[in-house]
């Protein structure tokens, strides 16, 4: 075995060693490593046993060291394959290589694994590639949403690997994949570099996951403002795709309340577009403008998307034939900005809108008359309300009237009756779940609050108040500043006029 | 002699009907000449009008009594329409004919007069003589008001503005525009000139001759606007002795605008409308001013006493026996469908209270008698309101007041509340985030100035383009 293989496999840091002490010892091992030639590597990588005899869990690192040399170096064009005779047959799905690489992604050790970020980020990236180049892009879901996980239990610092997943999971259409990321709160995004000190070791244990994912570490890239609308705007679709509107919403949202400076920028305009629909899906009727959204942004994105808000306006109303002339009017626009299969959705949920309708004024009605209003025949319209009652959609049942004999949908008041009631503990419980996620989210805000505290612009701002405080306080140098705003004033005009 | 069959059918009904106008084929119970004795001037000839163009069996008489005020006055607009009407109704009834001669005449007298006026206004303006500036105007503005020159009568009582001296005449200067403005329909306007009215009118000598007029006419205001409860409450304010007023601006009020009468039936109805049970008891029926107008009319008391006692559909039925005089009404006619249809909604909500369900077909017992179409789409359509608060069983035929089981409520409302909070809560963060982070959109104008973000390498090109590049000021 050669030198190379001995300290790879040799390598397996003790969690148990102080964090000063295992950092040396990683980075003892970084150094030594680096020694060796990616020549020396592919060498002993192909000359048989090293891939089989490092533990994915134990030599989390040298793995992944090894996987990395070995997709640098596989066909012409390495990390970056651009078409399918670039991606060497080891490194296809369910190939030797890439289980190999999956096996780590799903066991790696996320303490070591965080001294090599650059190495982990891309070679996530790099299967990603090859998932996408094979069209397989399903195959690289699992695994990335895997790692991701167990680099940061929380998945709330919004990493760049966020981002490709979710446009995996785009591509693949797997849009249930991507919920379990999706369910995670981000509370942070990754700074340049962690603090110094004993706190600023990788392998410490920080309170928050952005602790240790910094650019500098190499875990995420930059972010950038596009980014994280991209990752909020494809999760929102995927929530579309699986029909779960409300949930779509509440990320589209998170898109429209970009901090702008009273601008708007074409994801967020696009984002208002789904948001009408998703919200029109969920209720009917056209969402709420976010509170927190920029006041100007949010006028300009309107005027821009006026014939949305005008179809929700006819949704509405309930008025089906004015519904499918809009949509008919429309139909170039809806297929441009690759909206048209929600639209569409808004005329096959019509009968469920109807019947949120109906809902209000009625406390029963006979199914005979249902299905005239609905536009349906008997069997069909008893099997789509029985769906409806299913899923949940709707807080009624279909009973058998004692006096007619006539079927009867029974819609019932409020959820304290029906299929859809909750009873208290149920309640309760809804109540405790949210108020623990509201108890970490305040956790979050006050960490994001402490960052605040720390940048140089506050800093700058708290030094400039704190000097106008003294000055107020000595109240001469008050005096002058005003006086000297007040002749600027004066210069300026007289020029003006002259 | 064309009887009331014929005037159906002739064409100008006909075509009324086509488009959609409003046909009253039912005898009202006013006597029309007695009725229209109350009334002088303009409003007199407005009624007329209404009540020809409106009423089958009236339309005669009416036309006629218009055609002939018309000869007498100076307005040639009004007889020009009157006689058109006339023989669009009756073809051959020889009032219809425009006596071509008359209507020279009258152009010619008029325009003399008009320029006489002028002229006169002309020569006081260069003796800057404030008090015969005012009156020339004044006189002025009355020429034009009575050959329908409204816009320019309006124009010339403004004028005098400028030359009144005391609070009397401005406020008769007010009562004047007010006047044409009630001609012109101008609701808005009448409003703002009266509200101005009753605070100069504060100040002059005969502010308790002014306050009356000033409550009824804000009243009738308040009610072509649609706000029944203001009207409700200006006309129960509104003191008996209105009808034995002096001509305030030299306008007899009680007879061309509005006659006790009228301020009892518009102010019944508009109470109606808009108070409860309580209030009606209160304000209305034990109110001692008020009590003494509806002496006048007291099929308005009555409806009101029967729905304060809960009698809702004999309540409703007095005042259906009355919709034709009220549609007759040249100021009722535009409003009495709301009206009534909003006494009508309250009627139901008030009789569906005490109960938990009714079935529809007691509904349509106590309804259906006046109401217009299946009192079940009318349920339907409150109910989407939100006027009633109720749902229907179709199936078992019932109206079901909504149950409500608060704790269960309450709890619903406390989740309710802590989901839009945690959602508030997680936008906010992440606007804190994204602001510390510095990812923040900025406008492409904006010069990079003000505290800005840590870093901006790599930033998207997708949104502000020359993000830095801004141009600068010319003079920098």
């Amino acid at each position: 075995m050669s030198d190379l293989a001995s300290t790879l496999l040799a390598f397996s840091p003790d969690p148990q060693l102080e964090p000063s002490e295992y950092d040396k010892n990683v980075k003892k091992f970084s150094a030594t490593v680096k020694k060796f030639s990616s020549r020396e590597w592919v060498k002993s990588a192909e000359s048989g046993s090293l891939l089989e005899a490092l533990d994915p869990a134990l030599n989390s690192v040298s793995l992944l060291l090894t996987l990395y040399t070995l997709a640098q170096n596989q066909g012409d064009s390495g990390l970056r394959p651009r078409s399918v005779n670039q991606v060497s047959d080891a490194w296809r799905p369910r190939a030797v290589l890439w289980n190999k690489t999956e096996q780590l992604l799903s066991s790696f050790d996320p303490i070591s694994i965080r001294y090599f970020g650059q190495q982990w980020r891309e070679l996530i990236e790099f299967i990603g590639l090859v998932a996408s180049i094979l069209r397989q892009p399903a195959m690289a879901l699992i695994p990335i949403r895997t790692a991701i996980l167990r680099l940061d239990p929380s998945g709330g610092t919004l990493t760049t690997t966020h981002v490709v997943f979710m446009q995996l999971c785009m591509e693949s259409t797997a849009y249930a994949q991507a919920v379990p990321l999706l369910d995670c709160i981000i509370h942070s995004f990754p700074p340049n570099a962690s603090q110094g000190g004993e706190q600023g070791l990788l392998c410490a244990d920080h309170g928050l996951s952005n602790g240790y994912i910094t650019v500098k570490s190499g875990l995420s890239e930059k972010i950038r403002t596009a980014d994280v609308q991209e990752y909020f705007l494809l999760g929102a679709m995927a929530f579309l795709g699986l029909g779960k509107y409300d949930e779509a919403q509440a990320l589209l949202e998170h898109v429209l309340v970009t901090p702008t400076s009273n601008t708007a920028n074409g994801l967020m305009l696009e984002a208002y577009k789904k948001y009408v629909l998703a919200g029109a899906l969920a209720s009917g009727q056209r969402p709420p403008i976010p509170k927190t959204a920029n006041g100007n942004a949010m006028r300009t994105i309107r005027s821009a998307s006026k014939a949305y808000e005008q179809l929700t306006e006819v949704l509405h109303d309930l008025n089906l034939p004015r519904l499918l002339a809009e949509i008919e009017a429309g139909l170039s626009l809806w297929s441009e900005d690759g909206n048209f299969g929600l639209v569409q959705k808004l005329v096959e949920n019509y009968p469920r809108f109807l019947l949120y309708k109906l809902q209000r004024t009625y406390a029963s009605i006979p199914l005979d008359e249902l299905s005239g209003l609905l536009n349906k025949g008997d069997e069909e319209l008893e099997m789509y309300l029985s769906t409806l009652i299913k899923e949940g959609q709707v807080n009624a049942s279909i009973e058998r009237s004692i006096k007619t004999q006539q079927r009867v949908l029974k819609f019932y008041s409020d959820e304290s009756m029906g299929p859809k009631a909750k009873s208290e503990q149920q309640q309760y419980k809804e109540l405790v779940a949210c108020a623990t996620r509201t108890e970490s989210l305040t956790e979050q805000t006050r960490a994001a609050d402490h960052r605040i505290n720390l940048t140089k612009e506050f800093i700058e701002v708290e030094k400039k108040n704190r000097m106008k405080a003294a000055q107020a306080a000595s109240g001469e140098e008050a005096m002058d500043t005003s006086w000297d705003v007040h002749k600027d004033g004066m210069d300026e005009d007289v020029m003006g006029d002259a | 002699m064309t009887s009331a069959v014929d005037v159906e059918d002739s064409p100008f009904f006909q075509e009324k009907l086509a488009s959609g106008g409003l046909v009253v084929r039912d005898l009202p119970k006013f006597d029309l000449d007695s009725y229209i004795q109350h009334y002088d001037d303009r409003t007199r000839f407005d009624r007329l009008m209404l009540i020809g163009t409106t009423s089958t069996v009236l339309s005669l008489d009416a036309l006629r009594l218009a055609v002939q005020q018309a000869e007498r006055g100076k307005d040639v607009e009004a007889y020009l329409t009157a006689t058109s009407a006339l023989s669009q109704v009756a073809p051959n009834d020889p009032a219809g004919q425009v006596d071509q001669k008359l209507v020279d005449h009258k152009l010619k007298v008029i325009k003399a007069e008009s320029e006489r006026l002028e002229k006169e206004l002309k020569g006081y303006r260069n003796n800057l003589i404030k008090e015969s500036i005012r009156m020339g105007n004044e006189d002025l503005g009355r020429h034009y008001y009575s050959t329908g020159e409204l816009a320019e009568s309006w124009k010339a009582y403004q004028r005098m503005r400028d030359y009144c001296t005391n609070a009397n005449n401005i406020v008769d200067m007010l009562f004047r525009l007010i006047l044409v403005g009630i001609q012109q329909k101008q609701w808005q306007s009448v409003m703002s000139q009266l509200i101005k009215a009753n605070s100069s009118g504060q100040k002059s000598d005969s502010r308790t001759e002014h306050e009356p007029i000033i409550k009824a006419l804000m009243g009738l205001c308040s009610m072509e606007m649609g706000n029944f409860r203001q009207a409700a409450k200006e006309f129960m304010v509104t003191k008996f002795a209105y009808g034995n007023l002096e001509n305030q601006g030299q306008i007899a009020w009680q007879k061309e605008v509005l006659t006790q009468n009228d301020i009892a039936v518009y102010g019944g109805l508009c109470a109606l409308a808009s108070m409860d049970r309580e209030e009606l008891r209160e304000k209305v029926l034990n109110n001692p001013e008020f009590r003494q107008y509806l002496e006048l009319e007291p099929h308005i008391r009555r409806a009101i006493s029967l729905f304060c006692s809960s009698k809702y559909s004999a309540c409703l039925e007095q005042l259906d026996a009355y919709r034709t005089d009220y549609l007759l009404d040249v100021y009722l006619n535009p409003v009495l469908r709301m009206l009534y249809g909003t006494i009508r909604s309250k009627c139901i909500v008030q009789y569906f209270i005490p109960f938990e369900c009714v079935t529809l077909e007691e509904m349509t017992n106590a309804f259906q008698s006046t109401g217009e179409g299946k009192i079940e789409t009318e349920l339907v359509e409150m109910i989407e309101k939100g006027v009633l608060k109720a749902r229907i069983d179709l199936v078992e035929g019932l109206l079901i007041a909504p149950k409500t089981n608060s704790r269960h409520a309450v709890q619903e409302d406390a989740i309710k509340a802590a989901k839009a909070y945690e959602n508030t809560l997680r936008l906010r963060l992440l606007q804190l985030n994204m602001k510390a982070a510095g990812l923040e959109i900025k406008s492409s104008k904006q010069q990079g100035g003000t505290a800005s973000a840590p870093s901006w390498e790599g930033e998207d090109s997708e949104m502000g383009g020359t993000r830095r590049g801004g141009r600068r000021g010319i003079f920098s």
